[in-house]
Parts: structure tokens; C-alpha cells; sequence
């Protein structure tokens, strides 16, 4: 999953950082208003973490010229400034959800969890399609009775997929999702790793659309 | 408390009372002068009316006479040899006056106004109680007195709503600041209010002014405070949480090393606190001012910031021209100076300048710090010295109470602190000390 992470606090926003990239997320770490505004405008993201004090922009602003343009991005406030005031305006101005600092690591991943799950019309936390079930929480992969190990790279693809069955993910946003915009982007490395995937999970399970893209089937 | 209206009513309720009694006095008093010019008048009239009557009767003692009291006027007439012949009223004997006219004369029965008159060898004598004249003067000046009652009562009311449509503007006040918001400190509205009263209102506007200027001041305390105390707590909490997350050697040994410097940043933010602790005026009774060497302070101070301005090859350059002294304690000055050295060397950018300059001034000792950095917009200027505050945007790692720190210290050493934009491009933090008393320039 790709996130968007705006905090200005070096030591706040590199834990998280490392602690989102161990899970196989791309995290874009961005600690001024001006930059996360651009980020918000030329790319796109499964979440947003965003943090309300920063500099040259505020994080209420972006928050709010994001709903204003009608982008429905999931994105989880995080502040030190607690008072119920505070949270409410943050509400109002289009944030799905609110964390104090300072939280907990694994709370704030559950949440975030749960937020793109929700933007994307779940609410149950496992794909299954036919033997394959995938729980997205806890990151398992199970055909019938045996676990899958995947390596982080092929849970990034298969976590886009299932993110939403059905819908056709081109070549390029599974790339954007592997490497950022910033990296450099390896040649095939989508298809090698697809096709590591078929290898553990059946050739059926991903859907090649021809000249489109990738997607799983969409069950239930 | 005391009722403004309850005390009108009452002041003009006791003027209603005195203005009728005093009507009711003069009338009274009036209408006895007129009441004994008119009964003396028929009294007269009743003494010559009888004086061509016959009297030879010489049994009006024997006759049927009523012993009803409601007759005013006693007439008694006597003979020329002094025997009465006629009397009205049997059980009503008055002496023969010996003065003919008008007298008044005092009986055991009462006064008696008496009006005697001769005629024909005959004295004919009319009497009155007098009593009964000021019972009949008094009875007139009553009913001269009754309409002044209905008249008192208009007024008494017309007074009530007067006052009241004068109060209306007090209790409209009163009543906006009972039912108000108890954090509202919105202007009162000083709309119909009289001229007396527009003191109060801007008076109280101006409080509540000053008032909401407090509130907000401290909201935005607790706001930055709340920022800056947990984002160190916050940052050690996923340090340790990264910490145990780590599955290999590397990873551990990263996340220990992010650890503890997330433990050096809280501890420099409890040895700011504890510093800005130390510098409140309630902490100490009296700092000891003695005669401490500006110079040496500021070179140690320079010193302190120096390892850091030179990893970021930030020249420090200073101009001291004279020893100065001021009085003040050596320690809580080189933090003060270092911190503002601090300040411009941590929000400027890499390979800048600083200017520091130390000069003996008429009066003054003054020290000024310029850098070569962005600068300070007009707006925060004021914000700066806040605790907790930072300037947006200048995250480096500071506590945002090192310019308190600063400004409290000056504070105790009476000296100035003011922004001005320097010479170099960035803020200029100048100083002012007072001279050492007994210095000369």
C-alpha cells in the first residue's frame, strides 16, 4: 500500500516511516505543508498520515483543499493538540480519523488498516477466492491448509490487488506502488513478480488483462 | 446590594409625602383664616338680626329645651338691669362678656369665640365653640387634600415608568452578560446606553477585551506546550516500539542508536524546562547581581555554540571593543547569550554569518546579535519569546523555550531585549543592559 506520511518531526516521522516500510508499504515522508501539497497533486495513495502543525502550510489547509477538490483519500489526522475542539474541526474539515500523540505503533497501522479497507467498500480483513485466502491484517497467505510465504515485494502487488477485486491495476501503478515516484523503476519487475506469485498461488489467481493491467476476481 | 430604582422610588415617594403634607398645612391653615372670618361674619349677622326681636320672656328657663349638642352658636341676651332674658340653649351659660365686639374666651368647657353687641339698653351676645370652627376648617383643608392623593399616585407611577425606561439599558446589560456564554468575552453593546452609564460599558468592554487577549494567550500556551511536550514522548514511544520490531542486527543497532537520541532530545527539553524553572521570578527571592564581566560571558557562550555552527560552517564574528560590566549572574547571562547565539546559528542556513557586537553605550552596556538567516516575519515577532512557541516551519529539533529562557533572564537583569531586521539579511537580537551605577562611560 502506498501512504502518504506528512510530519514534520524528524524522529516522529522517520520511526514511522521504518516501521510502515517493514510491513511492505511505500512510504512517501514528506515534513513541510508546501510539498504535501504537491505530493497530493501529482501522485496518488491508498492513505494519508497526516500531521496538523507544519510548516508553510498548515495541515488543516491541506486537509481541507483535498476535500475540496473532491479526492475521497482516506487520511488519519495525528496531533499533539488534543482538545475536543480541536479533533472536531479536524473531523469537520474531512478527516476519517483522528490519533493523540503520542500512540501506538501497532494502533496507528490498525487504523490505517482499517481506513483504506473502508475506502474501498470492506470491511472484512481476508480476500478468499477459492483455496486462497489472504488476510490483509495480518499479512498471511494461505492455499487450502498450507501458508504461503511471499517475499515483501510480491505482498506489495498481491495487498494492491486484493485492496480492490476486481478492478484492473495497470502496470505502472503496480510499479508506482514497488518503487515510488522517486525511484528508478526496473524494467519487468512487475512481471517477475507476478509471476512469482502465480508460481505459489496458481496461475488462475491473477487476471492479465491484455494491454490493461492486472486484477484478481472479484468474489461474494 | 443596593436597588438604584428601590432608592429613586423611595427618594421621590418621601417628596410626594412632604409636598402634600405641606399642601395640606398651608390649606389647613387657610382655611382656618377663612373659616373665622366667615363664622365671625355670622355671628355678627346672628347679633344683628336679633336686635329688634322681643325677649320679654321671662320663662325661657322653663322652656322644653333639646339637649342635643350639635348646635354651633350660643345666643344669650341681657336686660339692661343684667337679667338674661333670652337664652338658646338652657344648659349652655357663657358670662357676660364686658367687652362689646369680638373676644375670645377660655371656660371649662373650652375656648369660645363670642361676639357681643348692645342694642336698645340690650347686650346681645353670640358664642361658638371653637372647636367646632377648627373641626369645620379642618374637614375644608381635608377636602382640598383629596384630589393631591390620586394626583400623588399618577405621579408616583409615571415616575416608576420613567425610571424604568431610563434603567432599561442597565438591565438589557445585565441581562446580555447573565445569559451569555460563560467564555464569551464579546464586547457588551453600547447601544441606548446613557451617557452616565457609557464609562461602565467601555470600561467593561475594555476588560473583556484584555480578558479574551488573556484566555487566548494562554489557550495558545497550552496548545504549543501540549506540541512540544509530547512530540519528544511521542517520538520515544515509536522509537522503542521500532526497537522491538527489529529482526535483525543492523535494524536493532539503528533503532538503539534512534533511541537514544530520542532520550538526548527529552532530556533537553527537561533541562530547558528546568532552566526556564530556575529563571522564574517566584523561584528565587533575589538573584545576586554582582559585577560580572559581559566579555567573558559572551566568549563562553560563543564557545559553547561553536562546535555546532561549525558543522554547519556558519562563521561567528565578534567585536568587542571594551570591557563591560554589568551587574548580574555570571551563569544565567552565558545562557541567555548562547541561547540567542543558538537560536540564529540553528535557523539559518548552512554557511551563514553571524555578528556579534558588544559596545558601552551613555547609560547602557548594549549587545547585539545579528545573523544572515530568513529573518522573522513582523507577525511572530511578538510570539517568539512565548514558552513552547516556534516560528512554523523551523523544525530543528529545538524546544521552542530557549528565546524564554532568554528573555526571562533579561528580564531579571532588567535588561531590553528587541528584534530588529540586521544589517545582514536576517534578525537582529539586540540587548540592552543598564550601566553599572557608579560606572562611568
Amino acid at each position: 500500500m502506498k501512504v502518504l506520511l506528512v510530519e514534520d518531526d524528524t524522529m516522529i516521522g522517520e520511526n514511522i516511516q521504518i516501521a510502515l516500510e517493514s510491513e511492505a508499504n511505500l512510504v512517501d515522508w514528506i515534513s513541510n505543508g508546501e510539498a504535501a501539497e504537491a505530493a497530493l497533486q501529482f501522485h496518488s495513495y491508498d492513505v494519508l498520515l497526516l500531521d496538523l502543525s507544519l510548516p508553510q502550510r498548515d495541515g488543516m489547509d491541506i486537509l481541507k483543499a483535498l476535500r475540496k477538490r473532491g479526492d475521497q483519500l482516506p487520511v488519519l489526522v495525528m496531533t499533539a493538540r488534543d482538545a475536543v475542539p480541536d479533533r472536531v474541526r479536524g473531523l469537520h474539515a474531512g478527516a476519517d480519523d483522528y490519533l493523540v500523540k503520542p500512540f501506538d505503533l501497532d494502533e496507528l497501522i490498525a487504523r490505517m488498516h482499517a481506513l483504506v479497507r473502508r475506502a474501498h467498500g470492506r470491511t472484512d480483513t481476508s480476500y478468499v477466492c477459492g483455496e486462497i485466502v489472504v488476510n490483509t491484517t495480518t499479512r498471511q497467505v494461505f492455499n487450502g491448509d498450507e501458508q504461503v510465504i511471499l517475499s515483501s515485494r510480491e505482498w506489495t502487488i498481491l495487498d494492491a490487488l486484493v485492496a480492490r477485486p476486481g478492478a484492473i491495476l495497470s502496470r505502472s501503478r503496480l510499479e508506482d506502488q514497488l518503487f515510488g515516484a522517486t525511484s528508478e523503476i526496473e524494467s519487468n519487475a512487475v512481471e517477475v513478480y507476478i509471476h512469482g506469485l502465480r508460481k505459489k498461488l496458481g496461475q488462475k489467481f491473477i487476471v492479465n488483462v491484455r494491454g490493461v493491467g492486472y486484477m484478481v476476481e472479484k468474489t461474494a | 446590594m443596593k436597588s438604584l430604582r428601590l432608592q429613586m422610588m423611595l427618594l421621590v415617594g418621601i417628596a410626594i409625602v412632604a409636598a402634600a403634607t405641606l399642601q395640606f398645612a398651608s390649606s389647613l391653615h387657610a382655611a382656618i383664616g377663612e373659616a373665622n372670618k366667615l363664622f365671625d361674619y355670622h355671628m355678627q349677622q346672628m347679633a344683628l338680626a336679633l336686635q329688634d326681636g322681643d325677649f320679654e320672656q321671662v320663662d325661657w328657663h322653663n322652656l322644653p329645651g333639646t339637649e342635643l349638642d350639635d348646635f354651633d352658636f350660643v345666643v344669650q341676651v341681657w336686660s339692661e338691669d343684667g337679667a338674661r332674658v333670652y337664652q338658646s340653649r338652657q344648659h349652655r351659660s357663657l358670662p357676660k362678656q364686658a367687652a362689646l365686639g369680638y373676644s375670645t374666651v377660655t371656660l371649662e368647657n373650652g375656648d369660645w369665640r363670642v361676639y357681643a353687641a348692645e342694642e336698645n339698653k340690650r347686650v346681645i351676645q353670640v358664642a361658638q365653640k371653637i372647636n367646632a370652627r377648627r373641626d369645620r376648617a379642618i374637614s375644608f383643608a381635608l377636602s382640598t387634600l383629596w384630589p393631591v392623593i390620586p394626583v400623588s399616585l399618577l405621579l408616583f407611577f409615571a415616575v416608576w415608568w420613567g425610571i424604568n425606561s431610563v434603567l432599561a439599558p442597565l438591565n438589557r446589560i445585565g441581562s446580555e452578560l447573565a445569559n451569555r456564554n460563560a467564555n464569551s468575552t464579546d464586547p457588551v453593546s453600547a447601544a441606548g446606553v446613557p451617557r452616565e452609564v457609557s464609562p461602565l460599558v467601555t470600561e467593561l468592554n475594555s476588560l473583556l477585551n484584555r480578558m479574551g487577549l488573556a484566555i487566548q494567550a494562554q489557550q495558545r500556551f497550552v496548545a504549543d506546550a501540549a506540541h512540544e511536550l509530547r512530540s519528544p514522548i511521542t517520538a520515544l514511544r515509536l522509537q522503542v516500539q521500532n526497537l522491538g520490531r527489529a529482526r535483525d542486527e543492523q535494524s536493532h543497532d539503528q533503532a538503539i542508536s534512534r533511541l537514544l537520541g530520542g532520550v538526548d532530545r527529552a532530556s533537553r527539553l527537561v533541562e530547558q524546562l528546568l532552566a526556564l524553572a530556575r529563571q522564574d521570578p517566584a523561584s528565587q527571592a533575589s538573584l545576586s547581581l554582582t559585577p560580572v564581566s559581559l566579555n567573558a560571558c559572551l566568549e563562553q557562550a560563543i564557545s559553547d555554540v561553536t562546535p555546532y555552527a561549525l558543522s554547519r560552517k556558519i562563521s561567528i564574528h565578534t567585536e568587542m571593543a571594551q570591557v563591560a560590566e554589568v551587574a548580574g549572574d555570571a551563569e544565567s547571562l552565558r545562557i541567555m547569550i548562547r541561547n540567542l547565539i543558538d537560536n540564529a546559528v540553528r535557523y539559518m542556513p548552512n554557511e551563514g554569518q553571524v555578528q556579534i557586537s558588544l559596545k558601552r553605550q551613555p547609560g547602557a552596556t548594549r549587545l547585539s546579535i545579528e545573523d544572515s538567516g530568513d529573518g522573522i516575519p513582523l507577525t511572530e515577532r511578538e510570539r517568539i519569546f512565548d514558552r513552547f512557541y516556534r516560528v512554523a516551519g523551523s523544525n530543528k529539533g529545538g524546544s521552542g523555550l530557549g528565546l524564554a529562557i532568554a528573555k526571562a533572564i533579561a528580564d531579571r537583569h532588567h535588561a531590553s531585549i528587541r528584534l530588529g531586521d540586521a544589517a545582514l539579511g536576517g534578525l537582529e537580537v539586540s540587548l540592552e543592559f543598564p550601566a553599572l551605577s557608579g560606572n562611568s562611560v
